[in-house]
């Protein structure tokens, strides 16, 4: 039996989930939607932390020995417009994930060194790269573009979404189940939230931004911003660049307005208590379905993913209740929630791939 | 008494004398392209007695606008106005509302520059140009963004800590509230709904800046302008909407240079930044045929407005009408055209005729089986300011005369 794993860095660790690949792990046609049907099963999963450059790759090395997976599956934040797929990792892979670096660090630094430890003990294991921008990399000209001079700055600047593997996964379950719904509006409820609208499987328009910030608050980032608020921070009070996106990405959003640590999920479970940043969070997701509704002219399905999953139903009967007052003819959008978490829809997608 | 009229936009000097309370406009024009990047020179267009004048000047900046105006205002020899009004963009816990300019207040006039790099320097300008040339005259200042103060806290707030909204006065103020607020009341009227339960989407639409506000009931529940004029829709040479880490790359591509980065946001963006050719969509449409940045320059202006659009429509729900203003709203049809176009789901129908003759205003350029109107309405922002300086004058003058009965 084959085994896979899937590491997905975050900011202060690396999330790890090893997966037995086999042909009919699991059928039960009675669990949620997504959890049936599927060809591996989770062995293990934990975290490694970032303490230190020597005990994480000690930790990984750790990990690779323990478990000897034939692949490895990365989720890579950005790809930009170079990883518009999966890609297998080889030399021509690093040199272009090594041209990203300047545009996403962090994320981008992280995924080399992680790759050069998986190569270093374990050569032959196979190591795939999920880009969660790639679904969005031939969004429309008039989507991607803002409205700024890009030669000015030296740099490529475009609006990507970052969820895309979840509602890539989405929008192909979805399809699997009713291949009526052509026009969606996906919904993932994730710590940074996000709304695609979806016309016939290609995105067309996208809350996010050049990064996860822009868009809608989520647990810690700010959402969508005047651009003159930056300005004015940074005239004002002279803190940095670097100071400022700590703000924006890490004591903003949800947690900002409720005045302590709070989660999307924490606000719909006890609504009555983050009276604020539900009606702020809400309010968000209506504007962004109405330009979904505008950018597909209406809708045929929405559909929910995420790690806060749960507190979509709560969030669906607002939001259709609000577009329902929308005086057009009597529509009733199907509504669809997804409960796979993104190491899953790796799981699903080399499955997949690997059985074609 | 006769107002008159200063109305600054980015790019333009708008001017007015009007008499009150008979609303009677003695004489006007406007100062167009100033200092801008377009395929035109700057001109004067003066219009009184029904005739009209233009004169092709080179303006660079709005100080000498004034002067050219005021060289033709006394040319011609009209009477001294009994006092000035300004709109002004935005204001400050010191001037936080429409207001008669007294010493006091002059000495504030230079913070409100910062809050409003685009428009309020040049007000604050042509305010002290019209006191050293008319001291004796009185001016009055009225706030574009009071139309937008029953916008909710939900809409106004930004996800950012307290704290540091409440030390910068950090929140969503909306724009051209003078304007929304003027054209709200002449399409309710022209469609015989009580202003009190008219629903819409106004899209102010000018050659500078352009915002859409959402109303209900008659008032302003949320505005594509945000805490300063540069959020929202593509305008002329300021961005919009931008990714607020992307500003954070610039500044650190710009080492820091704070005033380089709101330089580049607010005069080298938008249309021009996009086309690289010219900042005035017109110029844009005219090129779009033959070449591509052109093209798409085109395509993301329209986009922007889509959206909104969409975001408001979904927000009001039932909505009696879209109104379309200012100098791109009024007089371009194909923007009207492909902004309604596509949008079935809300119920919007354009009448391709009605629309492409659209002259007289206000007109309505929908077919009867559209579920919304589509209103063409001629923005008139300096009869809507002389109308609340003329209301102040007569406050003031109330509460002078109590005081002198007490």
């Amino acid at each position: 039996m084959k085994s896979l794993i899937v590491f997905i860095p975050e900011n202060f660790f690396i999330k790890y989930f090893v997966f037995n690949i086999c042909p009919n792990c699991s059928t039960d046609a009675s669990m949620p939607s997504g959890k049936g049907n599927r060809k591996y099963e989770l062995l293990s999963s934990g975290r490694v932390r970032f303490r230190s450059p020597v005990s994480s790759k000690n930790e990984i090395i750790h990990l690779i020995n323990n478990f000897k997976p034939a692949s490895a599956a990365i989720r890579v934040l950005y790809g930009g417009n170079l990883f518009k797929d999966v890609a297998v990792y080889d030399n021509s892979t690093l040199s272009k994930l090594e041209k990203l670096i300047r545009l996403s660090p962090l994320d981008i630094s992280a995924v080399i060194k992680l790759i050069e430890v998986i190569n270093g003990i374990s050569p032959a294991t196979e190591i795939k790269l999920f880009f969660e921008t790639a679904f969005f990399s031939e969004l429309p000209a008039r989507e991607q573009l803002y409205a700024l001079d890009n030669n000015l700055m030296k740099m490529e600047i475009r609006r990507f979404g970052y969820n895309g593997l979840t509602h890539k996964a989405v929008i192909e379950k979805m399809r699997d189940k009713n291949r009526r719904a052509k026009k969606i509006i996906s919904i993932c409820l994730d710590p940074v939230p996000e709304v695609a609208a979806i016309i016939n499987g290609k995105p067309v328009m996208i809350s996010s931004g050049a990064t996860p910030v822009e868009g809608i608050p989520g647990d810690t980032t700010c959402g969508e911003l005047d651009p003159g608020i930056i300005i004015l921070i940074e005239e004002k009070k002279k803190l940095g660049a670097e100071t400022i996106n700590e703000i924006i990405t890490k004591k903003s959003g949800l947690s900002a307005i409720a005045g302590k640590r709070t989660s999307i999920s924490d606000i719909f479970e006890d609504e009555e208590n983050n009276k604020k940043a539900s009606r702020i969070f809400k309010y968000k997701i209506l504007l962004s379905c109405g330009s979904a509704l505008a950018a597909m002219d209406g809708f045929d399905a929405i559909a929910f993913s995420g790690k806060y999953i749960d507190a979509a139903p709560k969030l669906a009967s607002w939001l259709i209740s609000e577009l329902k007052r929308i005086p057009v003819k009597e529509f009733s959008p199907q509504v669809f929630y997804f409960y796979e978490r993104v190491e899953e829809i790796i799981a699903d997608y080399y499955t997949v791939q690997n059985s074609n | 008494m006769n107002i008159f009229v200063f109305n600054c936009g980015s790019s333009s000097l708008k001017y007015k004398m009007i008499s009150m309370p008979s609303e009677k406009e003695l004489f006007g024009g406007e100062v167009q392209r100033i200092a801008s990047r377009t395929a035109k020179p700057s001109q004067i267009i003066h219009e009184a007695d029904g005739g009209k004048e233009i004169f092709v000047e080179s303006i660079k900046n709005h100080l000498e606008a004034f002067s050219e105006v005021m060289k033709i205002v006394e040319e011609r020899g009209y009477a001294k106005p009994d006092i000035f009004a300004h709109r002004l963009v935005k204001g400050s816990k010191e001037i936080g509302k429409d207001a008669l300019l007294d010493e006091a207040s002059f000495a504030f006039l230079e913070d409100l520059k910062e809050l409003a790099p685009i428009h309020n320097p040049p007000i604050i300008e042509v305010i002290k140009a019209c006191k050293e040339k008319c001291p004796e005259v009185p001016q009055a200042i009225i706030l574009d963004t009071s139309f937008h103060s029953t916008i909710p806290d939900y809409a106004y707030t930004y996800a950012l800590p307290k704290k540091l909204c409440e030390e910068l006065g950090i929140r969503k103020y909306g724009f051209h509230g003078i304007s929304h607020q003027f054209v709200s009341e002449e399409a309710a009227d022209y469609l015989n709904i009580p202003v009190e339960k008219f629903n819409a989407v106004s899209c102010h639409l000018g050659s500078g800046g352009a915002s859409l506000c959402a109303i209900k009931e008659g008032k302003s529940i949320d505005n594509s302008m945000g805490f300063s004029p540069l959020q929202g829709l593509v305008m002329s040479t300021r961005c919009g909407n931008l990714d607020p880490a992307v500003l954070l790359k610039m500044l650190a591509y710009e080492e820091g240079d704070f005033l380089k980065v709101n330089k580049i946001l607010n005069k080298k963006s938008g249309v021009l930044g996009l086309s690289g050719i010219s900042s005035d969509i017109r110029d844009i449409i005219r090129a779009k045929d033959n070449d591509a940045k052109s093209e798409i320059t085109f395509e993301i202006y329209l986009w922007r407005i889509k959206k909104y659009l969409g975001s408001y429509l979904a927000l009001l729900g039932r909505v009696d009408a879209i109104i379309f203003t200012d100098t791109i709203g009024e007089t371009v049809p194909l923007v009207r055209k492909l902004v309604c176009s596509d949008m079935d789901f809300f119920g919007i129908k354009l009448d391709e005729m009605k629309n492409r003759h659209a002259e007289s205003y206000p007109c309505d350029v929908s077919p009867p089986e559209s579920k919304i109107r589509i209103i063409v309405v001629k923005t008139n922002e300096e009869l809507s300011i002389a109308k609340r300086a003329y209301q102040l004058l007569r406050h003031e003058s109330l509460l002078a005369e109590k005081d002198y009965r007490s």
